[in-house]
Order: C-alpha cells, then structure tokens, then sequence
C-alpha cells in the first residue's frame, strides 16, 4: 500500500490531538531530561535519550499491526535497498507519518513534536560517527574560542535548543508545502534533516583520491580533533590570537544552499532539461545531443549526493554569489570554472567530476571513460558543469 | 602413365597452394591494420593542450605572413577577393580546432610571435614556402611527381577543361599548382599530429559512441574544399 493510501485509510481513525498530546509528552521528558546540570553540562556532546518504545508503539494503539503497515508502506515508496538501515527504520517512518497526519489535520505542533524526536535521533547518530568519544570540556572550548559565530551552533547552548528552536521551525517551514502535495516528499524532507544535522559536526568534504581517506574541513568534528590533539579544553587559557582557527570556509547560507541543491538534483529523479540547455551543452562540449542527454540524467542519482555536493561547494567558491540569477551566470561559469586552469580548486574540481563521468560512463556507455583523451574530457566535463550551474540557477531563482 | 602416387602428390600439391591463396586473401592489408589499430586506440595517451582563442589569434597572425607572400604581387581587387575567401577559411578552421578541443598547431615559426621583426617573419614565410615547393615538387623526379599527384591531377584537370573551357595543356599545369599549394596550405593549418588526431577521431568508436561525429566530418569535408578553391587562386599568383 502506498503511503498516501495508507494515510488516507488511517486518518478517519485517528484524533490527532491525542496523538500530539502524547508525541508532546516524550518531546518534554527529553527535555526535562535536558534541564538536569549533568545533561546540560553535555552540551553538544549530548546523547538524548531515544524514546524508541514508545514511538513504536504508538499507532499499534489505533490498530495492531499498523506500526508494521507504516514501515512496509515507506519501504515501498522509497525504494531504498534493505541495506540502508537508516531509511528503512521503522522509528523514522512512524514519525513521518505522524508529520503528515499533522499536516493534513492542520495541527502544527503534532508536525513539529514528531520531527523534533526524529531530529534528536539523528543527532545522536551523527554525533557518535562524527565524535564517538566526546569530551565535554573539549566542545565547550571548541564552541566558545574557535567556531565561527556565524554557526547556528553558537547561538543555542544545548543541541535540544538547536533543534527544536532552529531546525525543526525552518525544515518544517520549508517542506510543508511539499509535503501538502506529495507524501512521497517525506524522503527529501528525511535527507534534508539528515544532511542539516550532519552539517553541524562535519560539512566541506574533501577526498583524497588516491588514499581514500576522507576528511571534512568545516563544522564540529575537524576543529574538535584539532582542540583535542593540542589538549585545549574549556578551562585551558589561551589567548585568542593563537587560537583563531575560524571556521571560516562557507557560511552558513551557502551550505545550506549547497545542500538544497544537491537534494534537488539527486531526489529529482524525472529531470525535464529544457532544449535550449541541451544545445548549449552540446555548443560547448561538441557531443551528441543524445549522449549529453543520457548523461545528465544520470546525474540524478543519490548515490553521486557525496559527490556533487562536494563539486557544488568548489564551484560555489568561485563563483559570485549574486550573479546566479543573472543572465550572465554562464559566463561567470566559463571565465571562472571552465577557462581555469592548473590551480589546485580546479584540478581538484577536475578530479571530482572525473570520478562522476568515470561512473556514468561505465553505467551508460559501458565505455572506460579514462580511455578518452585529456582534452575530450574535459569537453565531457564541462557538460557536468554547465548542468550543475542550470541546477543552481533552478534552484535559487525559480 | 600418371601413377596413383603421382596423382597424390599433384593433388597434395593443389592442396597446398589453395591454401596458398586462403591465407594470402585472409591476411590484412596495411590500411585495414591501420584502420584496426585506430579503432582500438587508447587517447589518453595523446597529450594535446585544450583549444584557445589566444592561441588560434596567434597562429592566425603567423600564418598570415605565409599568405601575404602570395599576396605581394596582386592587386587590389584579388587581394580583396583572396581575403574573403579566407575569412570563411579561417572560420572553418577554427572550428574544428574547437570542435576536437586542441590547441592550435603553428607550422613552422618556432620562437616567434606577432612581434618578432618584420625581417624575420618575412624570411620564415618564405623558407616555408619554398621549402615546401622543393619537397614536394622542385626535388621530385617526374616519375615521383606523376606517382604522387597524377590520379589527383588527371581528374581535376579534366573537370576543369570541360567545366571552364581551357586548354588540356593549361588546366593540367595549374592543376599541378594547385596539387602542391593545397598541400601546403594543409601541412600549415593542420600539422602532421593534428592531422593524424582528427582522422583517429573520425574513425573512432569510442569518439563516435559521445561525440557528434558528423559535424566533423562535415567540417573536415569543408575544410578540403576550401583549401582546394583557395589553392587555385593562389596558385595563379606564383
């Protein structure tokens, strides 16, 4: 049964205030739990206690079975491999599924209590992979001496207050409508709470394409590990002009951006490109229409999400931020992106969509698209560019 | 009388040189090896720089001086016509060094630009010019002259004599000028190893599977019209 089925058969028996009052009821204990001093002096090495039970149990209440029902239909409109056992967690579902009901029973608070629980989950998870053991002392400095007071993170002092206060209200403020025309909306909705919440300790991802390894150059996690490895914690004294390790790569817009734009290109499974973007593409590039075609919709795969967030932030510190919307914003592209060369942006921009066009290629083609020469890549890579730059305009100015 | 061993051996013989044959018509001529060998290419190995416009700008300067040696002795009206022909030339040109995204090749005026001396630019011109002439015609005997132009020479001069209504005599030896002077004016727009890439590309599957091939082709088609129209005035300049 698909979700809006499911919805539309459950709604008739469910009173939503109900609901609301006793999702409300496991928001506050998690906040009571919040005002101890042992919780709050934490911070934002916090772990909230999950009321997982609970939630489980909630729509089982209604009807026996329905808990099941839920997860099953969410499994089927998502799609998503068994594997993925984030997005096929049942806890997740019941709660998305409360935010509808909320939604189409124009009962707001119900919404937001259940998007609070599943964001306090998703912190914890995020939390633990990002910095398994934390010390408290250590974020505190962290907060306090080297973060940017540009980040939200700054501005509340417990992650229960940057949740329910920041995230929760601007998510839901911008799904809504979404969500209003199609439940099926929910995984965008799950992917955005997910990269916001990720945001907040590790964002600005950068591989080394030849060991492998991964690392993030803004958000909690790097300048943790750099207060940890120099042992600085909040009753160490140090003056601010040694410290000043200002996390000062993208604010907190552009991030937002970036991850906004990679939702909508990954999630955006049925791209329409209009003709005149095709015969651009096929102007700069000189490859068939047909291939150009073929490639760019593959782009819209979550699986490339790492990737073309990581291709949007290079671009996005290069480009002028208030000429997206300009008719001139291909230019901007070609003079700063494509007609650059040799800096280590660029090259590393290179790699990047390398790695995009080596994966198409292989799906698509079945060619090895190292196969091409130097110069023939780099026409290939300029149709990835030039769409990702469509995408960007799409996004911000439509 | 032929025994039944005789008739084995001559039968065993037959045998063998039908096989002879087989293998012979089997075995792959040098252009199909060629041809095989592009196909399987692998053009990563190829190291061009990408195209530019600052780059096509400089060749066009250089090259130009070539052409004005051609130019000195005419007048107004040929240097006019010689001009608008190569406007539409050098955009052909550049659109395939665009198209197959290679930096623009210069032949021959190694360390020079736009601003070496007049002296200078004018003296390479001329070395590539004439060195041009005695390659590839002045040092030919005339039994390697006709091996290399003849087929070229006897199609063309023919289509001339019949289509302008000229002397055999005469469109056989301009034809001739022409034959060598569209050599030339190839070797400088596209040298060897350009040359040599566009034709892998345009027989290459890989190329094929992305790129649209048929432009180029379509450009390339172009370009040797052009050149050959273009060789032709030139050719009765000299």
């Amino acid at each position: 049964m698909s979700i809006q089925a499911l919805l539309d058969e459950t709604l008739p028996k469910i009173n939503p205030q109900l609901l609301n009052s006793e999702i409300g009821k496991l928001v506050q204990k998690i906040q009571l739990d919040m005002i101890s001093t042992k919780k709050r002096s934490e911070n934002y090495c916090v772990n909230f206690v999950i009321p997982e039970k609970e939630v489980l149990g909630l729509f089982n209440k209604i009807e026996p079975g329905l808990t099941d029902k839920i997860n099953l239909a969410f499994k089927k409109s998502w799609n998503i491999p068994d594997s993925v056992r984030m997005m096929n967690s049942a806890y997740y579902h019941i709660l998305l599924f409360s935010i509808l009901i909320g939604i189409s029973t124009n009962t707001p608070t119900l919404s937001s209590n259940a998007l609070n629980l599943l964001n306090f989950r998703m912190y914890n998870g995020r939390r633990f992979s990002s910095i398994p053991y934390c010390n408290p002392s250590t974020m505190q400095y962290v907060i306090q001496n080297m973060l940017s007071k540009k980040f939200e993170v700054t501005k509340h002092e417990t992650p229960f207050e940057l949740i329910t206060q920041y995230f929760t209200p601007t998510i839901l403020k911008k799904y809504t409508s979404y969500l209003q025309k199609d439940v099926n909306e929910t995984k965008r909705l799950f992917q955005a709470c997910f990269n916001r919440i990720r945001q907040i300790f590790r964002s600005d991802r950068v591989a080394d394409l030849n060991s492998g390894e991964i690392k993030y150059r803004s958000g909690l996690q790097p300048l943790y590990f750099k207060a940890s490895q120099s042992n600085l914690k909040v009753s160490t004294t140090v003056s601010d002009s040694e410290t000043g390790i200002e996390n000062s790569l993208t604010s907190n817009s552009i991030e937002e951006d970036i991850e906004g734009i990679t939702n909508y290109i990954v999630m955006n499974h049925q791209p329409n490109y209009p003709d005149t973007l095709i015969d651009f593409l096929k102007t700069q590039s000189s490859a068939q229409k047909v291939a150009i075609i073929k490639i760019i919709n593959k782009l819209h795969n979550l699986s490339y999400s790492d990737t073309i967030h990581e291709i949007l932030q290079f671009m996005f510190r290069r480009i002028n931020y208030s000429n997206i919307c300009n008719k001139d914003f291909m230019l901007d592209i070609k003079n700063k992106i494509i007609a650059s060369k040799h800096t280590s942006d660029v090259n590393r921009l290179k790699d990047l969509t390398d790695v995009l066009l080596k994966d198409i290629f292989t799906k698509v083609f079945n060619i090895d698209y190292e196969k091409y020469s130097s110069t023939n890549r780099a026409q290939l890579r300029r149709v990835i560019i030039y769409c990702l730059a469509h995408n960007i305009q799409k996004y911000k100015c439509h | 009388m032929i025994s039944f061993n005789d008739q084995l051996e001559f039968s065993s013989r037959a045998h063998e040189a039908l096989q002879r044959i087989k293998s012979k018509n089997n075995e792959k001529t040098t252009s199909e090896l060629l041809h095989e060998t592009r196909m399987n290419l692998d053009y990563s190995r190829m190291v061009f720089e990408e195209y530019s416009d600052e780059k096509f700008s400089k060749k066009i300067e250089l090259d130009s001086n070539v052409y004005n040696q051609f130019l000195k002795s005419a007048s107004e009206d040929t240097s006019q016509y010689v001009q608008e022909i190569l406007s539409s030339y050098l955009g052909t040109i550049r659109a395939i060094y665009e198209h197959i995204n290679i930096e623009p090749k210069i032949y021959g005026f190694v360390k020079m630009d736009k601003h070496s001396s007049n002296n200078e630019l004018l003296n390479e011109s001329r070395r590539i010019i004439f060195e041009h002439l005695d390659k590839h015609y002045y040092n030919l005997s005339s039994d390697e002259r006709q091996k290399k132009y003849k087929s070229f020479v006897v199609g063309i001069s023919h289509d001339i004599t019949i289509n302008e209504n000229i002397d055999i005599d005469e469109s056989v030896e301009h034809t001739y000028k022409s034959a060598v002077i569209t050599k030339l004016l190839e070797n400088i727009n596209f040298p060897f190893t350009v040359k040599s890439k566009i034709e892998e590309l345009l027989e290459s599957q890989i190329y094929k599977e992305v790129f649209d091939v048929d432009t180029l082709e379509k450009l390339w088609e172009d370009f040797h019209e052009q050149t050959f129209s273009l060789s032709r005035v030139l050719s009765l300049l000299c």
